[in-house]
């Protein structure tokens, strides 16, 4: 996922997949120049045409292209060449599940064997959607059913899956190898069952941040208990539900390829022990919800495990001291997820000895607006300092200055994301006073290949003006409580050309702004602007300017609006015009 | 108090002047102070507004508390009074619906969503030891529903995972299974798990355990105690506290056993009563002692009967 800023999904269909998936679809399309048949004895000899041998030398080259960035490029050519390219496009990527219907997308790309779906808006993580808005995947896993028997790879994100769905996913794809869910619900443990029992194929069930329901099937216990299994990845902390230990055992005993195995707090500590000398073979171990640190792995295996053991037993009360002794050994850590109880102290052991750090995520123990917090403009500019290869980073603090900000943004030339969240709503640099405006625009302004960006702290317009004029590559932009005016939001849909997905949150800006991005929409996954000061009429006007727009207010049933602003707007281009399985709670203007 | 807006009552305040024109940092400056002293007012006011009693926020996200999200007071001590157009003397002026909007805002932010209040309850189950207070907002700080769980999960999970090592202990006898416990500190644990008791404090999310085998007398374990929550202001503990700071207390003697504290200390005994720490012989709260807790003096009062949730507590609680 090239164009994807998440974290980095399993997909990863390169080199020897792409060769692999192409000949079968050359197998499949026949050999060139021959009329294509069930087998070589029923073909007949037709000399092939230019535009046909235009096709098959397409088809050969074009199934080097693996981002699919290069393959929308190349299918915008001719016909010919969206034919040949639709044809050879073995990894679809669907950033908007209502932005083009199962039907559509299963008749244009024939032959896919991995399929990405991404469904709500992310906002709805933060309860801004009232539940039940969308995102099914039925009609997907319905429709591929029938056009990608060969199907092997499933990835979504934000999507509603029932039991039924991964019943259906078990039955209908034979070959079938890696499910990932990630912040999906609506399914439960017997789905899972299904997935487990069924897919004797199955390498890789990451379960991510999603919600997973009771049962009362056994679903570890499902996987097959005879034969080795091909598991690689086993990812679960997020399962509520206590698991059969003795059959995870048994499991993780007769699956030679695993590596990564993430379980839930349902195992103890004593439990992951035992499988972690088991499977001596594994890289990447955690347990509850945080994981060790990944990346560790590269050491020799004693420390590793040290390492990876002590960061586990101790995740949620992990303070710097303890987080120094073990940090130590962790020259080529590149990723690292962290609560904010190691203080700056132990982020500034981290800048120490990290040198290789790519990316960091320091999340709050007490995520609350409070005056103080353990983690503040010291860790950042530590990190700043001691991590100059950083190219990600989600920062949660109480505090900042424009000071840390800028040094960040002259020390790590490398960062594409840079999220900062101030937790303090409208909280300006605690040491001068002013707006955080100078901060973030040095993140633009030097920051040459940010393209995710999410701002916080008290700003003005300024920080947009910034944005628009600096921030020539932004895709993703998260807005919340900023900005004054109109302007601020006008300043960003005028400069940022690549600007793809925008939510904003409680910010003022009106429809005089909203009109001002007539000329991006299409360009544009998505736009969320929740709890700012758009009308209803406002809104209206775009839906009648841009009909391959689909603009849906959400109305918060239990809020209760004296006025008539709008309280959530949330617009995305599609193909197919409004959906049908809106529910009551949207309105889709036309 | 720095001039951070927005801290009570519902979104919007803060620069969302809404005016046409690009706001100067003056404006918005003049604008801080103006709000800061409406919230250093209305603090003061905080226990005197009955009549909005039912603009209780409680919103969204929080360590523990989701059910009876909506009594909590914040940690700042305030109800929540919401920000209404009034606060915004300089706005009104303008001719665009801003003015009106915070008001709905206010309105709108007193009611709901409770929607997203509902799934706060549903996802975040109650949780001994979790902060006193909750985020205003709905949905900020931006952080999943799932992960704010897992820290009220890691609280439960590390209680779980002391019953089932009493399990395990049974099942580790096997022969075969022996080696696998040579790592020391593993073994160590499980042979003294039954001297570990949980600790926590008012206004720290995240509790401690501490190892009553490893002291003989109460004097100890208090100064253990202290040491681990009052240590600095760096730590856990004075995070949930609302901003207090702790002052580090490194006098002899031990005053959360002494009353001299802001807390003190308590113990939940067999029959689920809480009792003050001190008063039964050492011997004897060994084999009572089921878990401790760092209670706020001020909640201490008439110590005996039993406590139940701490809803109640805080419902109670005078700012």
């Amino acid at each position: 996922m090239s164009e994807d800023d998440d974290r980095s999904p399993p997909l990863d269909l390169r080199g020897a997949d792409i060769a692999e998936s192409s000949s079968k679809t050359r197998n499949c399309s026949g050999v060139t120049g021959f009329v294509a048949g069930p087998g070589p004895s029923t073909m007949e000899f037709q000399a092939p045409y230019p535009d046909q041998v235009l096709e098959n030398v397409l088809e050969n080259v074009l199934q080097f292209l693996s981002t699919r960035r290069d393959r929308n490029a190349a299918s915008l050519v001719c016909k010919s060449w969206c034919r040949v390219e639709a044809l050879t496009r073995s990894e679809l990527f669907i950033g908007n599940c209502y932005s083009v219907s199962p039907q559509r997308a299963t008749a244009r790309f024939a032959r896919v064997q991995a399929v990405a779906i991404k469904g709500r808006p992310r906002f709805a993580d933060f309860n801004l959607l009232p539940p039940g808005w969308g995102a099914h995947f039925a009609p997907w896993v319905i429709a591929m059913a029938k056009a990608y028997p060969w199907l092997e790879k499933v990835y979504l994100k934000r999507m509603s899956v029932s039991n039924d769905d991964l019943a259906r996913l078990a039955e209908s794809f034979p070959s079938f190898k890696e499910l990932v869910l990630v912040c999906c619900e609506g399914f439960g443990t017997n789905g899972l069952a299904a997935v487990a029992s069924k897919c004797r194929l199955l390498r890789v069930l990451d379960l991510i941040e999603s919600e997973v329901s009771g049962g009362e099937l056994d679903w570890i216990a499902s996987f097959p208990e005879s034969g080795a299994s091909c598991l690689e990845s086993l990812i679960f902390d997020c399962v509520e539900w206590p698991i059969n230990f003795e059959a995870l055992e048994r499991l993780v005993v007769r699956s030679p390829s695993l590596k990564k195995l993430r379980l839930n707090r349902f195992v103890s500590i004593g439990q992951l022990y035992r499988l972690m000398v088991r499977a001596p073979q594994l890289t990447h171990i955690g347990t509850g919800s945080f994981s060790a640190p990944e990346g560790v792995a590269q050491d020799d295996p004693e420390p590793d495990y040290t390492a990876a053991f002590a960061a586990c037993k101790s995740y949620a009360n992990i303070n710097a001291e303890q987080l120094k002794s073990v940090i130590l050994h962790c020259h080529k850590l590149q990723t690292f997820w962290v609560l904010d109880s190691i203080c700056d102290e132990g982020l500034q052991a981290v800048a120490a000895t990290c040198k290789d750090l790519r990316e960091l995520r320091v999340f709050p123990i007490d995520a609350q607006e409070n005056t103080e917090g353990p983690v503040s403009e010291v860790g950042l500019r530590a990190i700043s300092e001691g991590c100059r290869k950083l190219q990600s980073i989600l920062y949660f603090c109480q505090h900042m200055t424009n000071e840390a900000v800028i040094t960040m943004s002259n020390n790590c030339p490398d960062l594409e994301v840079f999220r900062l969240c101030i937790m303090g709503r409208h909280r300006p640099d605690h040491v001068t006073r002013e707006p955080m405006d100078e901060g973030f625009g040095a993140i633009v302004r030097n920051c040459k290949k940010l393209t995710r960006l999410a701002v916080s702290g008290l700003l003005t317009d300024r920080a947009f003006n910034y944005i628009g004029k600096y921030g020539k590559l932004v895709r993703t932009l998260s807005v919340a409580f900023a900005g004054d005016s109109d302007m601020g939001l006008k300043y960003v849909l005028e400069g940022c050309p690549r600007l793809q997905k925008l939510e904003i949150r409680d910010s003022p800006f009106g429809d005089a702004a909203l009109l001002s991005g007539l000329h991006h929409y299409y360009n544009m996954r998505f736009l969320w602007m929740s709890s700012c000061s758009l009308s209803p009429q406002g809104c209206q006007e775009i839906a009648r300017a841009l009909p391959r727009l689909v603009v849906e207010t959400i109305k918060d049933e239990n809020e209760e609006r004296v006025d008539d602003t709008v309280g959530t707007l949330y617009m995305y281009r599609s193909l197919e015009g409004p959906r049908d399985d809106a529910p009551g709670f949207v309105t889709i203007l036309q | 108090m720095d001039g951070t807006l927005g801290l009570l009552g519902g979104g919007g305040g803060g620069g969302g002047g809404g005016s046409s024109g690009a706001s100067t940092n003056e404006s918005t400056v003049s604008k801080v102070e103006v709000l800061e002293q409406d919230f250093v007012g209305m603090s003061s006011e905080a226990t005197s507004y009955p009549a909005e009693a039912e603009l209780e926020l409680g919103l969204g996200l929080s360590l523990g508390g989701g059910a009876a999200v909506k009594a909590k007071p914040c940690t700042w001590g305030e109800r929540g009074r919401i920000l209404t157009a009034k606060d915004f003397p300089s706005v009104v002026s303008h001719g665009s619906s801003v003015p009106s909007r915070f008001t709905d805002r206010a309105t709108a932010a007193s009611v709901g969503p409770v929607s997203g209040t509902k799934r706060a309850a549903d996802s975040v189950s109650q949780e001994g030891g979790s902060p006193t207070a909750v985020s205003q907002v709905v949905g900020w700080p931006p952080i999943r529903a799932y992960r704010m769980n897992s820290l009220v999960n890691q609280a439960k999970s590390q209680r779980a995972e002391e019953d089932k090592m009493i399990g395990e202990k049974d099942k580790s006898r096997d022969a075969s299974k022996k080696k696998i416990y040579t790592k020391a500190d593993l073994t160590a644990k499980e042979k003294c798990h039954l001297g570990f008791v949980k600790v926590n404090m008012d206004g720290v999310p995240i509790g401690r355990k501490v190892d009553l085998n490893a002291h003989s007398c109460y004097e100890t374990l208090a100064q253990m105690l202290e040491d681990m929550f009052f240590r600095s202001t760096t730590t856990v503990s004075s995070i949930g506290s609302g901003g207090e700071k702790e002052q580090s207390t490194k006098a002899s003697g031990s005053k959360l056993l002494d009353g001299s504290s802001e807390f003190v200390l308590t113990y939940e005994d067999k029959e689920g009563d809480w009792m003050l720490v001190g008063d039964v012989p050492w011997g004897m709260f060994l084999t009572s002692v089921k878990r401790l807790r760092i209670m706020r003096t001020s909640e201490a009062n008439g110590l005996g009967p039993r406590f139940q949730e701490r809803n109640d507590r805080q419902r109670s609680k005078p700012i």
